[in-house]
């Protein structure tokens, strides 16, 4: 009997043919791969090999705890993270799979490779936001990104042309991020119970990256704001709420810390509002409702 | 003479948070050149506490409506009716500024264009933020943190009073105390600090020489 499974397999076949077999595969590249993959399968085929999968941030990830690990070593990456290469000296029987399931998964490691080897990680989380993200808010922030990260490196603007959604009908970089924001605004799930208990922070976020926009126009700072809330957000809500056969104990640990994660959050972005607007004038229109203000804030004291 | 003013919670949050109507009268006493302000650690706790669950949830009350706004098919150049529909069908009669919203679509210019309407809207729910933020900033310049020196078991089982206005009035205490000059505690928390004899209460058993409520 061989001590690995279709899982394993699979992820073993993609380092093992990947171009950069020698060791020079990214940890997000790997990753993305093994997933999508994982999907080809199953969409196509109808084979459920279990790769254990979540969503975070713009993308799909690998729960690498919840595999047999040990068909892979990733040392440090010469770029920092981790580069990926295969155990070279796993034979066929190591896997414990049928010839049908080999086959399959051979055909898909073919598949996968001959269409994303030389795709980059954006690359790579386009085509699984756009293909399998789970409803319309992540999907809208994710094209946010996608389009906060074209910019010009000198100017920092945003390039108007890679705008894939040509319907906002915006005239320039401001108009476009703009509508962007309504867009994650509209498809905010809010009847969601799980996204719900986040919909203030949510607006309370949303409203902050217009004061970045308006008073900065500073499109880097905004793609690192926008970075922080979805880092929050996947920790806290979207890497429990879809995943698929992650360990338990993995599950447990990260139901742990999502609220610390989100409290984190919360005190960071107050810091930041508040930043925003020490220095902010007075509109006046909360002095012309200031009777019915007033009496709000006082009934509510004395309650 | 000066005197020491030991100031509880709710005068920060009237000066913070009230535009007109308990922020003048904190803000009398605190120009009172004769008036030497102080608060401690618990009353900032309290209230950076009582900042995130009130002010901030007041400022989100209307970030809610504009995302209600979003959300309807109003566009465009509005008119009376538009203006009618937000407030009598968009407006959530739950949201908690209700009244507040209420009262600023009552005085919104009845043709109004869609992007101005959220432009105001979220100029309100910013200014709420804002005005807390710089009267804040203004108020730490004026007072002093007392950090307590003891902690007056008797005095504080002698009171009936919960947390963390417990702690709050032994703090004032304690600055009465060891501070050269007389010292008051001033309270816009007159439930708590004043009525039904809590301010003799509180006189007879502590170093205060006056309870100053300053809601009145």
């Amino acid at each position: 009997m061989g001590r690995y499974g279709a899982a394993e397999y699979l992820g073993h076949q993609l380092l093992l043919h990947h171009q950069n077999q020698r060791g020079l595969v990214p940890k997000t590249v790997f990753h993305k791969l093994w997933s999508i993959s994982d999907h080809h399968l199953s969409d196509n085929y109808g084979l459920d090999v279990s790769v254990p999968r979540y969503w975070y941030m713009y993308g799909e990830m690998v729960e690498e705890q919840s595999v047999t690990q040990d068909f892979y070593s990733a040392p440090s990456a010469p770029w920092g993270g981790q580069a990926y290469k295969p155990d070279w000296e796993l034979e066929p029987s190591d896997f414990d799979i049928s010839e049908e399931e080999r086959n399959l998964i051979d055909s898909t490691v073919k598949w996968t490779l001959n269409r994303f080897e030389r795709r980059d990680t954006p690359y790579l989380e386009s085509y699984q936001y756009q293909l399998y993200a789970p409803n319309g808010f992540i999907r809208a922030y994710s094209e946010l990104r996608e389009h906060l990260q074209h910019r010009d490196l000198d100017t920092q603007e945003v390039l108007t042309q890679y705008a894939v959604r040509p319907e906002f009908d915006a005239e320039n970089n401001r108009e476009l991020v703009e509508a962007y924001l309504d867009e994650m605004v509209i498809t905010f799930p809010e009847t969601d119970d799980d996204f719900a208990e986040l919909h203030e922070l949510f607006l309370r976020w949303d409203d902050t990256a217009r004061l970045i926009l308006n008073e900065r126009q500073d499109y880097g700072e905004l793609e690192e704001f926008l970075d922080e809330f979805i880092d929050a957000l996947s920790r806290g809500i979207l890497k429990l709420k879809y995943n698929t056969g992650v360990a338990e104990e993995v599950l447990e640990q990260w139901r742990e810390e999502a609220d610390e994660e989100i409290a984190k959050f919360e005190a960071q972005l107050e810091t930041r509002r508040t930043e925003l607007l020490r220095d902010r004038e007075m509109s006046g229109e909360l002095e012309g409702v200031s009777e019915a203000y007033d009496e709000t804030v006082i009934s509510n004291l004395e309650e | 003479m000066s005197k020491g003013g030991f100031l509880d919670t709710g005068v920060l949050i009237g000066y913070c948070f009230t535009v007109d109507s308990h922020h003048q009268p904190c803000k009398e006493y605190l120009n009172d050149d004769a008036v030497l302000p102080f608060t401690s650690q618990t009353v900032e706790d309290e209230y950076k506490t009582t900042k995130s669950k009130v002010n901030t949830r007041y400022a989100d009350s209307v970030r809610l409506h504009i995302s209600d706004v979003k959300h309807s098919n109003i566009e465009g150049q509005l008119d009376p009716m538009d203006i009618n529909q937000l407030q009598t069908e968009v407006l959530d009669r739950r949201n908690e500024l209700h009244s507040v919203l209420s009262a600023f679509y009552d005085r919104l210019d009845q043709f109004i264009h869609y992007d101005e309407l959220i432009s105001k809207l979220e100029a309100l729910e910013r200014d709420i933020e804002t005005l807390a933020i710089q009267r804040k900033s203004e108020l730490d310049e004026m007072v002093d943190i007392w950090e307590p020196k003891d902690s007056h078991p008797d005095v504080r089982s002698a009171l009936d009073l919960h947390e963390p206005d417990l702690t709050i009035c032994i703090d004032g205490h304690d600055l009465a105390v060891h501070l050269a000059d007389e010292t008051e505690l001033a309270t816009a928390n007159p439930t708590d600090f004043v009525y039904d004899g809590q301010r003799e209460w509180i006189l007879e058993v502590t170093a205060y020489v006056d309870v100053v409520n300053l809601t009145e």
